[in-house]
């Protein structure tokens, strides 16, 4: 009985990846490791759970994933929220510090959303820019919103129906990374496409 | 929330005048030649005497003007408002100013009356008698720091205000932030909204009744006016759009605001009276943070048109834009102060966030403090401290602060939770 519940326990802990890290007193659960190393070389577009694709943007690609503790919630819910075939293809183009150019890659990405999207002509889709911590509230909230519309008007040239398309800007409001360091900036400057 | 009237009942008259003509017992605010004022505060005689006394030490010690004495101290134990203190027994605990008060109810109307005495002078320097309902001590003593405050430094008061604020909850992935007020001492916090929304930059109306935010859902983020007393709220622009960073006309008349269409994000005013929108400016650039002058004839703003966020003047109908802002670094969320020509801002530079403040013209930049996180600076109603919102260090929670425009009294505003985004109100009525 109690040896079937640390299976379970460690079958769980790498799609967890950090929460597994609050697992207290089984000495024998050395998954916080096991789960950042798995963590680590899954390449960009990866699929579900996202969590694990979020620290695979270029600038933090060489980082360890170690996330300070309690930092690990909201990951959960990303990857509830992120059960959309956009995913395999990649959901989200990353930028750099205050700036809403895309780069190669995010056009690279883009160019494969805008194939997605264009076999989906009916479907609606919302792009919502995001920044990190490091501006003021309302000039992120403005940052955001060009973000969302580089990557908008990006997928419009390649022929997506602009009529499909809304944008939206969460500023610094809704970070995926809750780590205060130039890794978790990185993957919190973005531009995220959500099929609605 | 019902506004409660105050009444100035009567100046009480002098009990005694020993001497003509006394130093004036007054304290100097000038900056650099700050010197504390020992004072004095007698518990209070009467229904939450003693409550009402600690809450105007409280007040008078955060402004940073006084050394509030320790009753233990105290050496005299008479405390009738009635009697001449024995100023000897001050004098030996070095105060030079001593409050003594007593409050008297009848059914729910508490009436304090209270006397300012000058130690090394002998004489009353003032008193005055406050009353309201009794659920309103906090106020009443907030009124009788103010009138402290006044006699003694010479400027208005900032006490008998609040702070509308956002109160932050849960994981930094995945938080709640609720509009919420409170006191300026930090009591009586009250939530407005319920969370379902994610509220950002609360602003007051130049009455302190009214307060504009912004609203972030999943597609867009509108304005919303609440009113305090009625506790109704209005939605001033619509669902989808993206239209944020409000603040009041000083005439209450009208909200200026930024707004994105396409990309481009401009500022606009929205007349609240006929429902008129006028763009006032149209460059290609990020231009936000809105904020008037007290004379409602210009407007600063914060603009990226040079490359990076700097700090622009403009008149109130969008014309004559002007940087303002010149120092190293990027310059946002400027705000005019309401008693004189100053600008208080955020400034980025080295990695590090600094509250400022510098003339409207751009001169005489001060800095007045500087962390991993500082933002979004609020002047207090008689300008003299700034509210912002603080993170300490990478990681660390935003809590709500203040400091003295001279960069003196840095301190944490008590609070219990995550609070960010502060705007502190007018003087209360």
């Amino acid at each position: 009985m109690k040896k079937a519940k640390l299976i379970t326990i460690m079958g769980v802990l790498p799609f967890l990846a950090l929460g597994a890290c609050a697992t207290k007193g089984d000495k024998n659960v050395s998954a916080p490791i096991v789960a950042s190393n798995e963590a680590q070389p899954i390449e960009m577009p990866a699929p579900p759970p996202a969590p694990i694709t979020n620290a695979n943007v270029d600038a933090s690609a060489s980082t360890s994933m170690d996330y300070a503790a309690g930092s690990n919630k909201g990951f959960e819910e990303t990857a509830s929220r992120s059960r959309l075939s956009i995913i395999d293809i990649g959901d989200r183009v990353y930028f750099e510090t205050d700036s809403y150019i895309l780069t190669a890659k995010a056009r690279e990405i883009l160019a494969k959303q805008a194939n997605f999207i264009m076999a989906r002509p009916n479907s609606k889709v919302l792009i919502a820019g995001n920044c990190d911590e490091r501006g003021t509230r309302e000039y992120n909230i403005a940052l955001g919103a060009r973000r969302a519309n580089s990557a908008r008007d990006y997928l419009v040239s390649l022929g997506v129906n602009s009529s499909q398309i809304s944008t939206v800007s969460y500023g610094k409001e809704r970070p995926l990374d809750a780590r205060p360091s130039t890794d978790g900036w990185a993957v919190n400057r973005n531009a995220h496409t959500k099929i609605q | 929330m019902k506004t409660l009237k105050f009444l100035i009942l009567s100046i009480l008259g002098l009990i005694f005048c020993f001497t003509e003509a006394n130093a004036q017992l007054v304290v100097n605010v000038t900056e650099g030649q700050k010197k504390l004022m020992p004072i004095a505060i007698a518990d209070f005689g009467g229904p939450k005497g003693a409550d009402i006394a600690s809450v105007v030490r409280s007040d008078l010690d955060r402004s940073g003007l006084f050394n509030v004495q320790d009753p233990k101290s105290f050496i005299s134990k008479n405390y009738n408002v009635n009697l001449t203190p024995k100023f000897a027994d001050w004098r030996a605990i070095n105060t030079e100013a001593l409050v003594i008060g007593e409050g008297a109810q009848s059914k729910n109307i508490l009436k304090v009356e209270f006397r300012l005495w000058d130690i090394y002078g002998e004489s009353q320097t003032l008193g005055l008698e406050f009353s309201s309902t009794d659920e309103n001590w906090r106020r009443i003593a907030h009124k009788i720091a103010d009138a402290i405050y006044k006699r003694l430094t010479g400027n208005t008061g900032m006490f008998d205000s609040r702070v509308v604020y956002v109160s932050e909850s849960g994981p930094k992935t995945n938080r709640v932030k609720r509009l919420a007020l409170m006191d300026q001492d930090g009591a009586n916090p009250s939530y407005l909204t319920d969370g379902s929304e994610m509220i950002l930059n609360p602003r007051f109306n130049a009455t302190g009744q009214q307060i504009v935010y912004s609203a972030l859902t999943d597609n867009g983020i509108r304005l919303w006016v609440f009113d305090i007393e009625t506790g109704r709220k209005e939605a001033i622009t619509g669902v989808g759009n993206m239209v944020f960073a409000p603040r009041f006309s000083p005439d209450g008349q009208s909200i200026v605001f930024s707004s994105e269409s396409n990309g481009n994000i401009d500022i606009w005013a929205k007349n609240l009276k006929n429902g008129g929108l006028q763009k006032l400016t149209s460059d290609a650039s990020i231009d936000t943070s809105p904020a008037f002058s007290a004379d409602q004839k210009q407007i600063v703003f914060t603009s990226d048109r040079s490359g990076s966020p700097q700090i622009y003047k403009m008149n109130s109908d969008g014309s004559n834009a002007k940087r303002i802002s010149f120092g190293q670094g990027q310059y946002s969320t400027p705000v005019w102060a309401n008693t004189g020509d100053l600008v208080a801002f955020t400034k980025q530079i080295n990695g590090q966030f600094q509250i400022g403040i510098m003339k409207s013209d751009g001169s005489g930049e001060k800095i007045l403090t500087s962390a991993y996180l500082v933002e979004g600076p609020s002047f207090s109603p008689n300008g003299r401290a700034i509210i912002f919102e603080k993170e300490d260090s990478p990681g660390s929670q935003p809590a709500l602060w203040t400091i003295d425009i001279d960069g003196s009294n840095l301190r944490k505003l008590t609070n219990n939770s995550y609070s960010s985004d502060p705007t502190w109100s007018p003087m209360l009525e």
